[in-house]
C-alpha cells in the first residue's frame, strides 16, 4: 500500500489560501468580473466603430474647408462608406481632406470615381457623396486623390438664409419681451398720467409693426427654405431676390427698430420719472406693498405660463366688470 | 432596495421637472385678443377711477375686436361691461338692450357668464322697480348658482332688494343675514385687501339697516349702518357713503337722537353737493 504524497490529498498551500481569500471577500470576484465585462464593452464599442474594418485612404482637394470636418460622413449611394478622418492646410493654400473608407467598398469605386458635396436637407450639414464612375476596368486605389465635382452653390446659399432667418428669429425673440414690459409700463403710464399713455401706445404700435414686418420676412424664408428641395431650379431665383431683400433692407430694418427701441426707452423714463415724482404722494408702505403684489404677480405669471402648472391654471379672463348687488342705483 | 432607488432618483427627476417647467414658454395669444383684453383692463381701470366715459370707449373697441373675431365669450365680457356702464351712468334703457344681447344666445355661454347676466338684468329691473321682471331674471340665475357660485352673495342680495321694494323687510332682513354668513363676504382688513367682497359685505350691512329701520329696529340699523359707512368709506365708494349717511341720520331719528340725526344729514347733504361738483367738473373737462 503506497502512500500518496500530502499535496496529491489536500489542494496546494497557495490555492487553498486563494479559495479561503475569495470565500471570505468576494469583492475581488466582482472586480475581475467587472474588469472583464469593461474590456469586453470597449471592444465591442470598438469594433461597431470599425476599428477593426480595413479602411484605406483617398483624397479630395478642396477650395476651403467650410462644412468638411473631421467625421463629416462619406457615402455612397447614400449608404455610409467612411468619412473624414484629416484635413490640411496646404502650402498652395488649398485645402486636402483625406477620407477614411471600408476597404471593401473600395472595390465599387471606378478609378475615374469623384467627390461631391451634399446635405439631407437644405439646413443639415454637409456630407461627401462619392460617384462611382466606371463599374469595369481600373478600381481606385488607396492614396488616390478624387476630382470634386463643385456643382452649384445653392446649398451654400441656403446656409445664408438659414444663418440671416436665424438672426431674424433671435432679434423677434428679444423684441416680444421688450414688447410685453412695454405693455406694463403703457397700462402704469394710463393709471398715472393720460396723456404720456397715448404716445406710449403709438410707439408700441410702431414696434408691433416693426416686429410683424419681420415675422413675414422670417416666415417667407422659413417656407423657402423648406420648399427648397422640391423645385431647385425654380426658386433660385426667389433666393436671390430674398437675400437681395435680407442684404439691402434688413440693415435698414435694424436701423429703424434701434430708433423706436430707443424711443420705447425714452418712454419708459419718462414713466420712471412720473413714478418718481409721485413718490411724495404715495404712502412708502403702500408702495411697498404694490412692488411685493406685482413681484408675486409676475411670479404667478410666470408659473401659470410654465408646464406642468400650464395645465393646472386657467388662461387669464378678459376684466369683464363684475356683479354688484348695488348696481342700477347710481344716478 | 426600492426605497433606495426612489430617494436616488427622485431629486434629480424632480429638479429636471422644475427646470424644464421654468425654461418652457409660455403659450401665447393672438396679437387681437390680446389687444382686446388689454382694452378690458384699461376700461375695468378706468370704471373703477369712475372714468365712464373712457370706461365705455375702451368696452366698445374691445367689443368690435371680439366680434370681428367672433370671439362669443369675449362679446359676452364686453357687452356685460357695456350695460354695467350704461346702468352706472343712469341709462337703464340702453343698459337693459345690451344686456339682453348677451342673453339672447344663451346657449353659446358658460353658467358664469349667464349668472352675471341674468343678475345684472335683475339690478336693472329693480332699478326700474319692475319687482316681477327682477324675480323671474333672479330665479334664472339661481338655477345656474350653486352655493359655491361666486356671485351667490350678489345674488341673494339682489333677492333682499326686491323684497325691500316689496315692502317685504323681514325677508330682506333674513336674505341680507344669509348673504353675510356666506364665506365670500366674510371680513378682510383692510377692506381694500377684497375690495369686491368687502363691496358686498357693505351692500349687505346696508340692506340690513334698511330692513331693521323698516322693522322699526333703529339700534340695530345703527350698528349695521355704521360698519357699512366704515367699509365704503376704506373703499372710496362715495355714491354708497352718502347712502349710508342718510341711513345714519335716520336711525338717529328714528332712535329719538335729533342732533346726531341732523349731524348725519348735514354729512350727506355736504357728500351730495360734493359729488354734485365732482361730475359736474368731470363733464365739462
Amino acid at each position: 500500500m503506497s502512500t500518496l504524497p500530502s499535496s496529491a490529498m489536500t489542494p496546494e498551500p497557495d490555492m487553498r489560501e486563494f479559495a479561503l481569500r475569495t470565500r471570505k471577500s468576494p469583492g475581488h470576484a466582482w472586480l475581475a468580473l467587472a474588469i472583464v465585462a469593461a474590456v469586453f464593452l470597449v471592444l465591442t464599442s470598438a469594433w461597431r466603430q470599425g476599428w477593426f474594418t480595413p479602411t484605406s485612404h483617398v483624397y479630395i482637394e478642396v477650395a476651403g474647408a467650410s462644412g468638411i470636418q473631421a467625421g463629416t460622413q462619406v457615402r455612397l449611394k447614400g449608404f455610409k462608406i467612411g468619412e473624414v478622418d484629416d484635413i490640411k492646410l496646404e502650402k498652395n493654400l488649398s485645402v486636402r481632406v483625406r477620407l477614411r473608407i471600408e476597404t471593401e467598398k473600395m472595390e465599387l469605386l471606378g478609378a475615374n470615381a469623384s467627390a461631391k458635396f451634399g446635405r439631407d436637407s437644405p439646413i443639415a450639414g454637409k456630407f461627401i457623396e462619392l460617384l462611382p464612375g466606371a463599374r469595369e476596368g481600373q478600381r481606385l486605389a488607396g492614396g488616390q486623390t478624387l476630382p470634386v465635382d463643385a456643382g452649384n452653390e445653392l446649398d451654400d446659399v441656403m446656409a445664408t438664409v438659414k444663418v440671416a432667418v436665424d438672426k431674424l428669429s433671435i432679434a423677434l425673440g428679444k423684441i416680444d419681451p421688450i414688447l410685453d414690459d412695454t405693455r406694463k409700463l403703457t397700462n402704469e403710464a394710463a393709471s398715472m398720467r393720460q396723456t404720456l399713455s397715448s404716445s406710449m401706445t403709438a410707439t408700441l404700435a410702431n414696434i408691433q409693426a416693426m416686429s410683424g414686418q419681420f415675422r413675414q420676412t422670417s416666415e417667407s424664408a422659413r417656407v423657402l427654405v423648406g420648399n427648397i428641395d422640391n423645385d431647385r431650379a425654380k426658386v433660385v431665383g426667389e433666393v436671390q431676390g430674398l437675400l437681395k431683400t435680407l442684404n439691402n433692407d434688413l440693415p435698414q430694418a435694424l436701423d429703424k427698430t434701434k430708433d423706436t427701441l430707443e424711443n420705447a426707452k425714452a418712454a419708459s423714463a419718462d414713466v420712471k420719472q412720473i413714478l418718481r415724482e409721485s413718490r411724495n404722494d404715495i404712502p412708502a408702505i403702500v408702495r411697498s406693498g404694490r412692488t411685493a403684489a406685482q413681484d408675486a404677480a409676475e411670479i404667478t405669471t410666470g408659473l401659470k405660463g410654465s408646464w406642468p402648472f400650464s395645465g393646472a391654471a386657467s388662461p387669464a379672463e378678459p376684466a369683464t366688470l363684475p356683479l354688484d348687488s348695488f348696481e342700477g342705483r347710481g344716478k | 432596495m426600492k426605497s433606495r432607488l426612489f430617494t436616488r432618483f427622485m431629486p434629480p427627476a424632480l429638479i429636471a421637472t422644475v427646470l424644464a417647467a421654468c425654461g418652457s414658454k409660455p403659450p401665447a395669444n393672438n396679437a387681437a385678443a390680446t389687444f382686446a383684453q388689454a382694452s378690458m383692463q384699461r376700461g375695468a381701470n378706468a370704471f373703477v377711477h369712475g372714468d365712464l366715459s373712457g370706461a365705455r370707449h375702451e368696452y366698445t373697441r374691445a367689443l368690435n375686436v371680439y366680434e370681428s373675431l367672433d370671439d362669443v365669450k369675449g362679446r359676452a365680457g364686453a357687452l356685460l361691461s357695456l350695460s354695467r356702464i350704461a346702468s352706472q351712468s343712469g341709462n337703464n334703457t340702453e343698459a337693459l338692450a345690451t344686456v339682453n344681447k348677451v342673453l339672447a344666445e344663451p346657449t353659446s355661454l358658460d353658467s358664469t357668464t349667464l349668472v352675471t347676466a341674468h343678475g345684472r338684468a335683475a339690478a336693472i329691473y329693480l332699478a326700474q322697480g319692475n319687482t316681477a321682471m327682477a324675480d323671474g331674471q333672479l330665479a334664472s340665475a339661481s338655477a345656474l348658482c350653486s352655493a359655491a357660485c361666486a356671485e351667490a352673495g350678489a345674488l341673494a342680495l339682489l333677492r333682499a332688494r326686491s323684497a325691500l321694494a316689496q315692502q317685504q323687510p323681514a325677508a330682506a332682513l333674513q336674505l341680507a343675514g344669509q348673504a353675510l354668513a356666506m364665506p365670500g363676504l366674510t371680513a378682510s382688513s383692510p377692506p381694500t385687501l377684497k375690495p369686491q367682497a368687502s363691496a358686498e359685505r357693505a351692500n349687505a350691512l346696508r340692506l340690513q339697516a334698511q330692513a331693521q329701520l323698516a322693522l322699526q329696529q333703529p339700534g340695530a340699523a345703527l350698528a349695521a349702518a355704521s360698519e357699512s359707512l366704515q367699509l365704503d368709506r376704506a373703499l372710496g365708494l362715495a355714491e354708497r357713503v352718502l347712502l349710508d349717511l342718510r341711513l345714519l341720520s335716520q336711525a338717529h331719528a328714528a332712535a329719538g337722537a335729533g342732533d346726531s340725526a341732523r349731524h348725519y344729514q348735514l354729512l350727506a347733504d355736504r357728500a351730495e353737493s360734493a359729488g354734485k361738483a365732482l361730475r359736474d367738473n368731470a363733464q365739462a373737462n
